[in-house]
């Protein structure tokens, strides 16, 4: 699957912003962000497809997770 | 002797020329801790519901927090207040920057400007030493030029000032007051009153300090903040790409305000992104006074047909909303001008972007033409008509002088059923919020003492789930995450008891993306700094007092002003289908939202008319 992540949630500096995992089976988005190296997830929203959905929906092979962060003001 | 404060607030008479002083008791101070609780203090026996907002009973109020001043960041905030012209109740309106601990460094908790000055003048505050000096040379300048001349004839370039622009001078009913060129108290008409009293600018050097009782402890909890932030998302979000960081996440969750709030999607999200500002004009990071987030933004453009001057900062999130997708303006150049534009002209970018919005709607929809539009194809998209507009409403010319009174007004002018479109509550535009996708921020819109408003409560997309987050709120008697589409008790609870928290922040004078829940201050950590700058023994429970006791006083004195449940209605839009995006469809449901409100009503020990029982008011001693 193809995972796309705002580099506010990555804390390695040299942590890609998009990459492509095999997952061996559907998982929960919040596993797999967490196998990948991604724990620091306040303020972040998941969309699979463009589609938002949360942390505990399941994510398959052929899916594409975005994640970004939500804030505004100003 | 009082520490954390001065206990003395600043009186000037612009009438009579007279200067003096007003004494801030430690029980006044306790009871209201500083920003719209001292305004309250004093509005409320200042005016009725006879004062005209630009007559010279109208006071105007410079307040600062407990928190304004102390060196640990967030600690910057500076809260306005007056009978607002747009509302005609409370006003009140919040900065961050520089001017309230420069205030507080001279000696000063607050101004209270009253009376009305015959020429222009501006205020020169050097510690206890206060002049109201001539301001005819600076009348009709831009903030920009006016900054540099007040610095320069004061030999001092370290003057922190805060400032009107034309729009302040000519009375646009949603003038702003901006402050050092960067930040601005937006909301509200602050500047428009400001001008009716021909005061040009408050200038301020502070040298005497502020008195804490536990200087250490303060260095302690500042050093552990700065180091302990850095990781956080939240505030590494903001470092990197501003408020603006989530334009690209509102897009995709179909809450990013478009065309007038049609639409909850743009197709050039990507392209006005705090992300997009990062990689293209942003030369610098900047901060409010000792914040160590830096979440302000410094642009600077130098193309042949555009040019930004850097020294006014750069545009937020509520700007990139107002001027590019709510006008449908998918260019950052653009934006970057129109918000460089509204600060040196002194113009609330919010209120000024959703005018031009909705006239863009009207001239789509065939309500005005081109003999109103002068000539110009108003269409949304149209860059060159959003610049020409701000200036012409800062000027009061043509059309714009039609939006300088904002859209209630100009929807009654216009007619066509545009009043169904025009985006506001008590006659404030809304920020760039989409309550059909946060329907809590509906509520706050609605109640809001001045009007829709974004900053009165934390959003209920921010707590959705169990976890950290809900955690780091959980004393302040939260225990339950919200559903942003949910109504109902739950929902009516959730956003009082953040009411109640970010009510506080306001009135301590702390920028709320510092404590939880929104920032990462833990609730505790952050009374710890509270009680080591005054030595008091605040406990989250009496700053949930605080905060109740403000927003009860702000609906008293509204009430007492007329503004009451009757002007609570939500613009008819958000009662019909957002277009596109990933909430197409979705409505909120009137009946629904009528029932949450008595819930909210209820919560806070108030009729089912909104108005405060004799017993609430006695119970928060008002
Ligand atoms: S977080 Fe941003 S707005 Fe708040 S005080 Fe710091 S720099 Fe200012």
């Amino acid at each position: 699957m193809i995972i796309e992540i705002s580099d506010i949630f990555l804390d390695q500096k040299d942590s890609k912003n998009i990459l492509e995992i095999q997952l061996d089976k559907p998982k929960k988005i919040i596993d797999i962000l967490e196998e990948i190296g991604v724990k620091n997830l306040g303020y972040a929203n998941f969309y699979l497809n463009d589609r938002k959905v949360n942390k505990n929906n399941i994510a398959k092979n052929q899916d594409k997770l975005t994640v970004l962060p939500i804030v505004g003001g100003g | 002797m009082s520490y954390g404060y001065s206990g003395k607030l600043l009186k000037v008479n612009l009438t009579t020329g007279e200067i003096g002083k007003e004494s801030l008791s430690e029980e006044t101070m306790r009871k209201y801790m500083g920003g719209k609780g001292l305004v309250y203090h004093y509005l409320k026996d200042s005016v009725d519901k006879n004062t005209d907002p630009y007559s010279e009973e109208n006071p105007l109020y410079f307040m600062t927090g407990l928190a304004s001043g102390i060196p640990t960041g967030g600690t910057s905030r500076m809260v306005m207040g007056t009978k607002s012209p747009i509302t005609g109740g409370f006003g009140i309106s919040e900065s961050g920057g520089f001017v309230a601990p420069e205030l507080k460094k001279a000696g000063w908790d607050g101004i209270i400007v009253e009376g009305r000055s015959e020429k222009p003048v501006y205020l020169l505050i050097k510690d206890d030493e206060v002049q109201i000096k001539d301001a005819s040379h600076l009348w009709g300048k831009g903030n920009g030029e006016v900054n540099d001349i007040i610095k320069e004839e004061n030999n001092d370039n370290s003057i922190k000032l805060s400032q009107i622009g034309q729009a302040g001078e000519n009375q646009v009913q949603y003038a702003c007051v901006i402050n050092d060129l960067k930040h601005a108290c937006g909301r509200n008409g602050m500047g428009a009153v400001m001008g009716s009293k021909k005061l040009k600018a408050v200038a301020i050097k502070g040298t005497v300090g502020i008195n804490f009782k536990d200087k250490d402890k303060i260095t302690e909890i500042s050093k552990w903040y700065a180091k302990y932030q850095k990781d956080k998302p939240l505030s590494k979000g903001l470092y990197l790409y501003g408020t603006a960081a989530g334009v690209e996440g509102f897009d995709k969750s179909g809450i990013l305000p478009t065309r007038n709030f049609k639409d909850g999607s743009f197709e050039k999200a990507k392209e006005i992104s705090g992300q997009t500002m990062a990689d293209t004009i942003l030369t610098e990071r900047g901060a409010c006074f000792a914040c160590p987030v830096r979440c302000k933004r410094v642009v600077e453009i130098n193309k042949e047909n555009i040019k930004v001057d850097p020294k006014f900062g750069g545009p937020e999130y509520e700007t990139i909303g107002s001027m590019g997708s709510m006008c449908s303006i998918g260019n950052l150049d653009v934006i970057a001008k129109a918000h460089e534009m509204c600060n040196d002209l002194g113009l609330d970018t919010i209120s000024a972007g959703v005018s031009i919005s909705f006239a863009m709607e009207c001239y789509e929809r065939g309500i005005i033409d081109k003999e109103i539009t002068d000539g110009v194809e108003l269409n949304f998209g149209n860059e060159e008509a959003l610049l020409k507009l701000i200036k012409d409403i800062s000027e009061k010319k043509g059309l714009g002088k039609v939006l300088s009174q904002g859209v209630k007004k100009a929807a009654e002018i216009f007619g066509g059923g545009s009043e169904e479109f025009a985006m506001h509550v008590k006659g404030q535009e809304l920020p760039m919020h989409e309550p059909r996708g946060k329907i809590g921020v509906g509520l706050g819109y609605s109640v809001s003492p001045t009007g829709a408003d974004h900053m009165q409560a934390a959003h209920d997309t921010m707590i959705t789930e169990e976890g950290p987050m809900l955690d780091s709120v959980r004393m302040l008697g939260l225990d339950k995450p919200a559903d942003p589409m949910a109504y109902g008790k739950d929902k009516a609870e959730f956003y009082a008891l953040m009411e109640k928290w970010w009510g506080f922040l306001n009135m301590v004078g702390m920028c709320d993306f510092i404590p939880a829940p929104r920032g990462s201050m833990p609730v505790d950590k952050f009374m710890e700094l509270i009680n080591a700058a005054t030595g008091w023994d605040v406990t989250p429970e009496e700053c949930m007092e605080v905060g109740e006791r403000g927003i009860t006083a702000a609906r008293k004195v509204n009430y007492d002003l007329g503004i009451d449940e009757s002007h609570e209605e939500l613009p008819k839009r958000l009662y019909q289908p957002l277009e596109n995006g990933a909430l197409k469809g979705e409505s909120m449901d009137r009946n629904k939202f009528i029932e949450m409100k008595q819930y909210y009503y209820k919560h806070f020990g108030w009729d089912d008319k909104g108005y405060p029982t004799e017993e609430t008011l006695e119970r928060l001693g008002l």
